[in-house]
């Protein structure tokens, strides 16, 4: 039986002693792991938080009931966790976990058979690991020559070469790989952490010059989101990742601070649509700055909190169409799984849990997300709550939302804030609590926006 | 040189794993062996990993006979990872079971398993 490389720890959760006592042994004396044997699915779900790289073997009948939330668990914070079950699993597998994160095997399996299983799970992470995505979009917005080289994916294991360092990527070779359907393209994982500190250093550079346009802010903004989006996917919210996606912070607050009409930032933003989170989420980053200026709220840590915010709020979802439902209806009536509707309506608390891991994070942050999809009557989610137990900020941030969401369902170019303030007045979904407020101030500065 | 042992206990397996060659003077240290796997606790099975062990004096049969005799008394016994020469002369000389001896550590942890299942 062939090492897996690297340093590996694996979680345990058996009901059966003896069967516990077999795998620990066999995981500690053939690969040298370090295992950890777990007595209940609450303490799994600690221990992947622990340690996220670890390799997860259980019985899905002692996971039980704790199978989604354990699956929302890695999606959200633990994405290289791979788990392995046990026993009668199809059926409860969420869709969208795929071979490579989680795999289900039947109760007779042998040990044997596990154990290799385990070993080629582990040996495709680390090549998944040695490349990282990135757009196509994103490399275009480079604008310079590679220093790096570019691959395509073919499969889970095989990546090709496809661009050399030194070669162009400019619109011929981006309409190239486009109409082939590419939408990605990608990278060595030390290129692509050396591409993220170019990206810092030039979000840098824009922020801090004032000669910086509208236009480039919301274009590097929704490279960094890319990055962002990418590397969360491969590393988690570390805090690398975080800083990338505070640069993207100070270039909302860039726009944020200048004389611009809203109009006019909506009108750029507008022009730069994209994939539905990245341009959700770059849009409603900045949006929610520009509202809070309107409205007199104009500090560091207004800003700060928004629009992390903002680029927190879908991240632990991942996909568009995930995305892209709003209201508790819509997620009901749509053809997703069981699973996946309680991925969505969990995800504002998932989106906490991450600004959670940020030390410094005012818990403002959290509560932002958590309400995000709530609504006035109470009939949003996930806890249902009405306009009493909305803060004023969480009350910016949803009709900020709201905002981006209506833009992104009209035709381009077609958005008007006006004619968006007179339906939301007109079918009164902001008229009390905090709500109220922010919509009344918006209302008043409604003829200047 | 003596032989030496190493306990690896879980809750309900210990696995012993033996290194050098086993000759008369080793009686001691497989007597030490068995008291610590006492101490240890109690066990439903005893997994005996030779990989380490070279050869067995013939003056040492007797002692690893009343070894086996002792874990048996504690559990189920399970030896694995003999070398080739080494369980050829064993079972030549009667001092081995069939039925308890696995090629590898994973064959015996997995015969654990099905007689669980069964």
């Amino acid at each position: 039986m062939s090492q897996v490389h690297g340093k590996q720890q694996a979680i345990l959760l058996f009901p059966n002693q003896l069967v516990s006592d077999v795998y620990s042994i066999a995981l500690e004396s053939v690969y040298g792991f370090p295992v950890t044997s777990c007595t209940s699915p609450e303490e799994v779900i600690r221990q992947i938080r622990a340690q996220p790289e670890a390799c997860l073997i259980a019985d899905s009948t002692a996971l039980g009931k704790a199978l989604p939330e354990l699956f929302q668990a890695q999606q959200s914070f633990a994405r290289r966790t791979f788990i392995l079950l046990i026993g009668d699993t199809e059926a409860g597998l969420p869709r969208g976990a795929t071979g490579t994160q989680i795999k289900a095997l039947p109760a007779t399996v042998l040990l044997s058979d596990v154990l290799a299983e385990m070993e080629k799970a582990l040996s495709l992470r680390e090549v998944g690991l040695r490349y990282c995505r990135m757009s196509l979009k994103t490399l275009l917005a480079r604008n310079e020559r590679l220093h790096f080289d570019v691959y395509i994916k073919l499969g889970d294991e095989k990546y090709l070469k496809v661009l050399n360092a030194e070669d162009k990527f400019e619109l011929p070779e981006f309409e190239r790989f486009q109409a082939k359907g590419v939408e990605h393209l990608y990278l060595l994982r030390g290129d692509f952490f050396s591409v993220m500190d170019d990206l810092l250093k030039k979000a840098h550079a824009l922020s801090s010059s004032p000669s910086t346009t509208e236009e480039e802010a919301i274009h590097a903004s929704s490279a960094i989101f890319d990055l962002v989006q990418n590397a969360f996917h491969v590393e988690g919210f570390t805090p690398q990742v975080r800083k990338l996606a505070e640069s993207s912070i100070s270039l909302a607050v860039h726009c944020a601070k200048r004389k611009t009409a809203l109009s006019l930032l909506l009108s750029r933003l507008d022009e730069s649509r994209g994939s539905y989170i990245n341009w959700h989420t770059t849009a409603l980053s900045f949006i929610c700055c520009k509202m809070a200026t309107l409205l007199g709220w104009e500090s560091d840590s207004t800003f700060y909190k928004i629009s992390l915010a903002a680029i927190l709020h879908d991240l632990p979802l991942g996909r568009d169409e995930l995305a892209a439902l709003q209201t508790r209806d819509e997620v009901m009536k749509s053809g997703l799984s069981e699973t996946e509707k309680v991925h969505v309506l969990k995800h504002p608390i998932d989106a906490a849990r991450l600004a959670a891991t940020v030390e410094e994070t005012a818990s403002d942050v959290g509560f932002i997300l958590e309400q995000h999809h709530e609504r006035q009557d109470g009939g949003g989610f996930p806890a249902m709550l009405d306009h009493k137990d909305i803060s004023p900020i969480s009350a910016l941030f949803i009709i900020s939302h709201d905002i981006v969401n209506t833009m992104f369902k009209s035709p381009p170019q077609n958005f008007d804030i006006q004619n968006f303030l007179d339906d939301r007045d007109e079918q009164q979904c902001y008229t009390r609590g905090n709500y109220g407020k922010v919509f009344r101030a918006l209302m008043e500065a409604r003829d200047s926006l | 040189m003596a032989i030496e042992y190493f306990l690896n206990k879980k809750s309900e397996i210990c696995v012993v794993s033996l290194s050098g060659k086993l000759d008369a003077s080793d009686a001691a240290v497989l007597e030490q062996c068995m008291v610590s796997l006492s101490e240890a606790g109690k066990f439903r099975y005893i997994v005996v990993s030779m990989a380490g062990i070279q050869g067995c004096g013939q003056d040492a049969g007797r002692h690893f006979t009343k070894f086996q005799r002792a874990i048996r008394e504690k559990g189920n016994l399970l030896i694995c990872q003999l070398q080739a020469g080494v369980e050829r002369d064993l079972k030549a000389r009667g001092l081995l079971r069939d039925d308890e001896v696995e090629r590898d550590l994973i064959s015996a942890l997995t015969k654990i398993v099905s007689r669980e299942k069964r």
